[in-house]
């Protein structure tokens, strides 16, 4: 070999140990010290060389690393660089909510990656879905808030401008929660005051035994029943005003009850009707008694009579009594003076008797008394106290003055009522008579 | 530059292909497009020299992207709507397979690539890139979504030897 051709053979296994370098070894050299200079050799290294540092920055994801070089190995890289960097693109876009991204050309990895995108676009709109929903519950939730709002503040206003009392009361019956200002109308209180007032003070014993009473029932009620069929408990009290009065008032009291049928409270209604009671009770006088004399009327003595006919109270004894001379008086003196005959008898028999003893004005000018274990001779000595107390009465009142014929019998069982009362009857009849004949009357 | 033209471009100068094409239809071998450029190419080289005919290329590019945009893309202001319609009117018609490297609005710079291209992919290793035609054209597509001028680079090409065409946009300040 020729010098020239040993040298090229040196430079030839340089290059190829350059080049093998290139490929294999961690650390090369910037430039072919040895080669520099050689036709091309170095343009060629230099491309390499960037091509091996390019797949290094890659490897490591330096995916900006900017490719000068041209050619098939430099494009391959660069397109797998525009390939990569593409891909952080479109992730990027994804990351925005951007689902439509698809990658292409990339083999297993586009499949992969398109189902991913389709996945989260998937669970993005599930998750949108929900968040409507929710949306919409809460929506509605708020229209449920502002109708229930709406329908308190009118259940509110109805409470505060009626004349009755609206109140709750605590599942423990011990505490008002509420009262509705009209409380002050009926027994002069704030509601202030009412709230704090113990419930003993609020009533009556009675009135609160019976009011307790009502809230257990409504209790069981609930348990029991429904709560739309259980009917309100509707219970009368007494209750005290600021000013000492007694009112009565009637309550009209529901439970108000949880979906499992558990109270939650008591919700009442109080009603002031003292004067419903007070015309009731005139009502029921006046249909039992005698407006003239305030004895008991007709209507009264027949259905007591009877009552005593089927009771155990015997022996029954029956005074009959007749005025003297009413229609002479009438007729004489006019009506007023006989109505003062006829309140002139009715006091002296309510002077003899009292209590239980039934005393009536059964007609214009006759008087029966029912007198329930009462035998014969206190019977008679009833008729005879009667006597006296007429004697006592005309000497007290002078004219017109008092008469009255009186006959009286006593019946042993209930079935002897009728003709005991008959025979009273016939006795006061006697005794007319016979008055008549010993003093006939003058006026 | 006189006002009564005779090329002046208007969209239905591309005619009414359909009728015109009923049985041969709407499309046709890309050699046929590219020996059209590529004449072009030589001949106006011929006449303006190689610097102007690059210019002319690059400034047809942007008025058939103007008009391009104008015809076929619906008009938007989200950049991801812009660039998804794009890439798929692309890939439809066979013009080339787009992808994004780079979008910085703010920065006015992006970095595309496009792979297949209709002008380039294929041809063979020259040392210099040829795609000025189509840096005209995303120059305008850009300018008519952004509203800012852009010049656009082309830093490979399959001419030189790359797989894809690299465009780089800088937006004009
Ligand atoms: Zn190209």
């Amino acid at each position: 070999m020729t010098k020239a051709a040993e040298n090229n053979v040196d430079l030839f296994d340089v290059a190829v140990k350059n080049l093998h370098d290139l490929l294999t070894a961690q650390g090369v050299s910037a430039e072919p010290p040895e080669l520099i200079g050689v036709g091309g050799y170095s343009e060629l290294y230099a491309s390499l060389l960037e091509v091996r540092t390019a797949i290094m920055a890659f490897a490591s994801g330096n995916l900006n690393y900017k490719v000068t070089a041209k050619g098939y190995m430099p494009g391959a890289i660069k397109a797998l660089q525009a390939s990569l960097n593409h891909l952080t693109w479109q992730t990027k876009m994804v990351s925005s909510g951007d689902f439509t991204q698809r990658v292409d050309f990339m083999g297993d990895f586009s499949e992969s990656f398109n189902m991913m995108v389709k996945q989260l676009e998937k669970s993005r709109n599930e998750l949108e879905g929900m968040n409507r929903q929710l949306l919409e519950n809460n929506i509605k939730l708020q229209q449920q808030a502002d109708a229930i709002r709406e329908s308190e503040e009118r259940l509110r206003h109805i409470a505060e401008n009626v004349s009755d009392v609206i109140w709750t009361l605590d599942r423990s019956m011990e505490h008002f929660t509420y009262i509705s200002p009209s409380i002050a109308g009926l027994r002069g209180l704030s509601v202030a005051e009412a709230l704090q007032e113990p419930i003993e003070q609020a009533m009556t014993p009675e009135s609160l035994a019976t009011l307790r009473k009502a809230l257990s029932n409504e209790i069981v009620n609930a348990q029991n029943h429904h709560v739309a069929d259980s009917q309100p408990e509707v219970i009368e009290i007494e209750q005290v005003c600021q000013d000492g009065r007694v009112i009565n008032v009637e309550v009209v009291i529901s439970a108000i009850t949880d979906s499992d049928g558990k109270i939650k409270e008591f919700v009442g209604v109080s009603r002031d009707i003292t004067v419903r009671k007070k015309t009731e009770g005139l009502l029921k006088f006046q249909s039992t008694h005698d407006s003239l004399t305030g004895l008991y009327n007709r209507a009264f003595f027949d259905a007591e009579l009877e009552l005593a006919a089927r009771g155990r109270q015997f022996p029954v004894s029956i005074i009959v009594a007749d005025l003297d001379g009413l229609k002479q008086v009438n007729d004489t003196l006019g009506h007023g003076a006989g109505d003062q005959v006829i309140k002139g008898a009715a006091t002296i028999l309510q002077m003899v008797f009292r209590g239980n003893d039934i005393v009536a004005r059964t007609g214009g000018d006759e008087f029966v008394v029912l007198l329930r274990e009462m035998d014969y001779e206190e019977a008679v000595i009833a008729i005879e106290r009667i006597r006296s107390c007429v004697e006592i009465y005309n000497a007290n009142n002078g004219e017109p003055s008092v008469r009255i014929s009186l006959g009286g019998a006593t019946a042993a069982t209930g079935e002897k009522i009728p003709e005991t009362l008959k025979k009273a009857d016939e006795l006061m009849y006697a005794d007319k008579i016979l008055r008549k004949q010993q003093a006939p009357v003058t006026l | 530059m006189n006002s009564d033209r005779k090329y002046k471009f208007s969209w239905s100068l591309l005619g009414d292909i359909e009728a015109g094409r009923p049985n041969l239809g709407n499309t046709t071998r890309l050699e046929v497009y590219r020996l059209l450029q590529f004449a072009f190419r030589d001949v106006i080289e011929q006449h303006v020299g190689t610097e102007e005919t690059d210019k002319i290329f690059y400034e047809s590019g942007a008025l058939a992207g103007k008009e391009f945009y104008e015809h076929m893309l619906t008009p938007t202001t989200d950049l991801n709507e812009f660039v998804r319609e794009l890439q798929e009117v692309l890939k439809e018609l066979g013009i080339g397979i787009l992808r994004v490297e780079k979008a910085d609005l703010e920065k006015g710079e992006i970095t595309v690539t496009v792979s297949e291209d209709l002008d380039c992919s294929g041809l063979p290793e020259l040392d210099y890139e040829i795609c000025s035609y189509d840096e005209g054209f995303i120059s305008s597509l850009l300018e008519c979504f952004s509203g800012m001028k852009f010049i656009v680079k082309e830093v490979d090409c399959w001419c030189t030897g790359d797989r894809t065409c690299r465009f780089e946009a800088k937006a004009v300040v």
